[in-house]
């Protein structure tokens, strides 16, 4: 069964919901030269040792299935004409497809096998394991990542180290999962609206999955290294639904997003300390983690923990009706137009809708973070109506808490 | 410093209230400054990143930078792959040549520059001869050339530098450093655009080639190209015990012999690059402005043609040059 809603007054995009709960929402641009597909699975409910296990399971999910081997999984992406991604990041899986509008059945094929039926033997969570540890190492060559990996596991709000994982836990995680009420399909580009919605209903209608729990190994800490010094901080507020979640953001880019933030004028412009900082953000079912950090080889720990603790303290003070439309011009310019992250690493808030994968990664998102896809453009309007007084307020209400360990 | 220096606080939360985001990029040539944002905040962008060439550098701004580019170096050095391309591109030139240096400057010759020398660069650089300014995106050319015209003509003429010194040495270089490997080759210029076209399919066959020889973490490849001889290099590390170095010299050998299949998907691949990059607002402007200093302004237009109209023969002409390097 297939129910289509429309958006209020809009033609496109539109949602089309399978009796399975699955959500696809579809944005067809005739402009567009390729087809893009994100699908993301939430798992912003899962503990630490979930999550890192997921980062595994998520890897090795499109290197073999039922139907497919992993060359046979490459030479399909060859021949749609397009590329293939699939991690574990921030708050859920997520796996991005682009192809050639003439390939959408056969991208849709492989859609359907990664996500209804991948395999996992000790080969290929051998291979993911190889995978993530060198994705891993390429990462921390930015000494901001690790820190703030065990300061997410920490909060509850992040994976913990990885684990060794068999295969039949890598099966069971995968089933626990990755299913169709968990799932929100976006699809960007040049096609046609009725054809890829029967397309995918014919991939995607009899997915059905048992709901059996799965015992995983316990988790790992993280070995965060000393040098150099990596402050960071977790600020709590509101889940991206909420009314008094825009307020919040535009606080939050007035102390660490864009050269004019609080954060860079005093760490940078004043004090010439550091290089790199900036705010990286989570999304948890029922609260959103704002993460500002710094990183100096100049300033000791100590010494930059404090001094950002005090940029955080005084930040209700020290905001100027011209700061607060700094910061929010800055979060809409950031939000309209930012770059897409390097490696294609889609999280929150580190992206714009700069490119099809990026807009069909927002509308997919906003769907399962916030309830609709509509508030990716509700968000805009809500940043631009906040008021100074609201912004202060969300910046008084900031709680820090320190101590990456 | 001087890109550093240009882009003050002050300019910066000028473009950010406008929705925008300015950035600076210092490359072996060229300085480059952008602003990037929404269409419909592009007068204010564009003001804000005009004001930069109002340069008035104050001691205690650099003082600051000082610290903030020793910083940067610092995080550069942790990067290892770009550390390994850092090393190959330097071998190119003599030590003492301008070219060998980062382009962020070494730490000794940050410590000692000046205001005054900094004025004197950008007096030196920042002219109409040598300034391109280039903007892509959705706004009409004469809208922009109103707003962008009394600034741009208030800058002195000055007179075109030159970038006939930057030649690299040697064909080919290579570097093993624990389980990461370079390798790096002088390409011809983009001023003969046939041979260029024709070292990039070659080239690009050679990396597939070698990612398909070894297993492999991490991979990279950068080409630079200039007007008189470019450099095109790649970077990799690779799991223990294999023998990287060996693999890729086989790659290379055997690359006229190999290449033949993998030359038209690969030319659709870099045809395909061009045109993503002319749809990239913020690639396409810094093409267009590298390409006009280097007497090419129609580079990405020029570059997919001579792609696109190269015979299989001259890319592996290009192959077995590349192949006749090994070594040297």
């Amino acid at each position: 069964m297939i129910a289509l809603i429309l958006a209020a007054g809009v033609m496109s995009p539109q949602l089309v919901k399978l009796g399975n709960g699955l959500s696809m929402i579809l944005d067809s641009d005739p402009r567009e030269k390729m087809v893009t597909i994100v699908a993301l699975v939430r798992a912003h409910d899962r503990p630490p040792r979930d999550l890192a296990a997921l980062e595994l399971v998520a890897t090795a999910m499109a290197l073999e299935s039922k139907n497919f081997s992993k060359s046979e999984i490459d030479a399909i992406t060859t021949y749609v004409g397009g590329s293939l991604r699939c991690q574990f990041v921030g708050d859920s899986i997520q796996v991005v497809l682009a192809t050639a509008p003439t390939h959408f059945g056969a991208a849709a094929t492989l859609l359907g096998d990664i996500l209804q039926r991948a395999t996992f033997t000790a080969e290929s969570l051998t291979e993911a394991r190889a995978l993530l540890d060198a994705e891993h190492a390429k990462l921390s060559e930015d000494p901001a990542f690790v820190p703030l990996r065990a300061l997410r596991d920490r909060l509850d709000a992040g994976p913990s180290a990885l684990q060794p994982l068999s295969d039949d836990q890598a099966a069971g995680l995968y089933d626990f999962i990755v299913r169709p009420d968990r799932t929100a399909i976006a699809v960007v580009g040049n096609f046609d609206a009725a054809a890829v919605k029967s397309r995918l209903a014919d991939s995607f209608e009899a997915w059905e999955k048992p709901l059996t729990a799965v015992r995983l190994p316990p988790p790992v800490a993280h070995s965060v290294p000393r040098s150099p010094a990596v402050a960071a901080s977790s600020i709590v507020g509101p889940p991206p639904a909420s009314p008094d979640f825009a307020a919040w953001m535009v606080a939050c880019s007035a102390l660490a997003m864009g050269k004019g933030s609080a954060m860079h004028t005093r760490l940078r412009d004043e004090l010439g300390w550091t290089y790199e900082q900036s705010v990286s953000f989570t999304v948890r079912q029922r609260q959103t983690h704002a993460l500002p950090f710094a990183v100096s080889h100049a300033a000791s720990p100590g010494d930059l923990e404090s001094e950002l603790e005090s940029i955080i303290a005084s930040l209700p003070d020290r905001l100027t009706p011209a700061a607060t439309a700094r910061a929010k011009a800055y979060l809409s310019g950031w939000y309209r137009s930012g770059p897409a992250p390097p490696a294609r690493r889609f999280a929150p808030f580190a992206q714009g809708h700069s490119d099809p994968a990026s807009r069909a990664y927002w509308l997919a998102w906003w769907h399962l973070a916030g309830g609709s896809f509509t508030l990716d453009e509700a968000f805009l309007e809500a940043t631009s109506k906040v008021t100074h007084d609201q912004v202060v307020a969300a910046a008084r209400s900031f709680r820090s808490e320190f101590g990456a360990p | 410093m001087l890109e550093h220096l240009m882009l003050t606080p002050e300019i910066e939360a000028m473009a950010e209230a406008a929705e925008c985001r300015l950035n600076g990029t210092t490359y072996r040539e060229f300085v480059t400054l952008t602003v990037e944002g929404p269409a419909h905040r592009w007068r204010e962008g564009i003001s804000s990143l005009l004001q930069a060439l109002e340069f008035n550098p104050t001691e205690a701004r650099l003082a600051v930078e000082r610290r903030v580019i020793l910083e940067e170096i610092r995080l550069q050095d942790r990067r290892t792959l770009e550390s390994v391309e850092r090393d190959i591109w330097r071998s190119f030139f003599p030590d003492a040549s301008p070219w060998a240096q980062r382009t962020s400057g070494e730490e000794s010759a940050i410590s000692t520059l000046t205001v005054e020398r900094i004025k004197e660069s950008f007096s030196h650089s920042f002219t109409r001869a040598n300034l391109v300014f280039a903007v892509a995106g959705a706004v009409k050319e004469s809208d922009v050339m109103a707003v962008a015209t009394k600034a741009l003509e208030s800058l002195p003429a000055g007179e075109k530098l030159s970038a006939a010194a930057y030649a690299p040495q040697g064909r080919q270089k290579a570097l093993i450093r624990g389980n990461l490997a370079g390798q790096g080759f002088a390409a011809p210029g983009i001023r003969d655009m046939e041979a260029y076209a024709a070292f990039a399919i070659a080239f690009s066959c050679l990396t597939e080639s070698v990612r398909g020889r070894l297993k492999l973490d991490a991979f990279d490849e950068w080409f630079g190209p200039s007007e008189h001889g470019s450099i095109a290099s790649f970077a990799l590390r690779f799991r223990s015990g294999a023998s990287a170095g060996d693999a890729i010299d086989h790659a290379i050998r055997s690359l006229p012999s190999s290449a033949g299949p993998s030359i038209g998907r690969t030319r659709r691949m870099l045809i395909s690059s061009v045109e993503i990059a002319k749809n990239d607002p913020r690639t396409c402007s810094l093409h267009m402005g590298s390409g006009a200093l280097c007497n090419r302004p129609d580079l990405l237009d020029d570059y997919a043609r001579a792609l696109a109209d190269l015979s299989e023969e001259a890319v592996l002409r290009a192959a077995a040059s590349i192949a006749a390097g090994v070594g040297q």
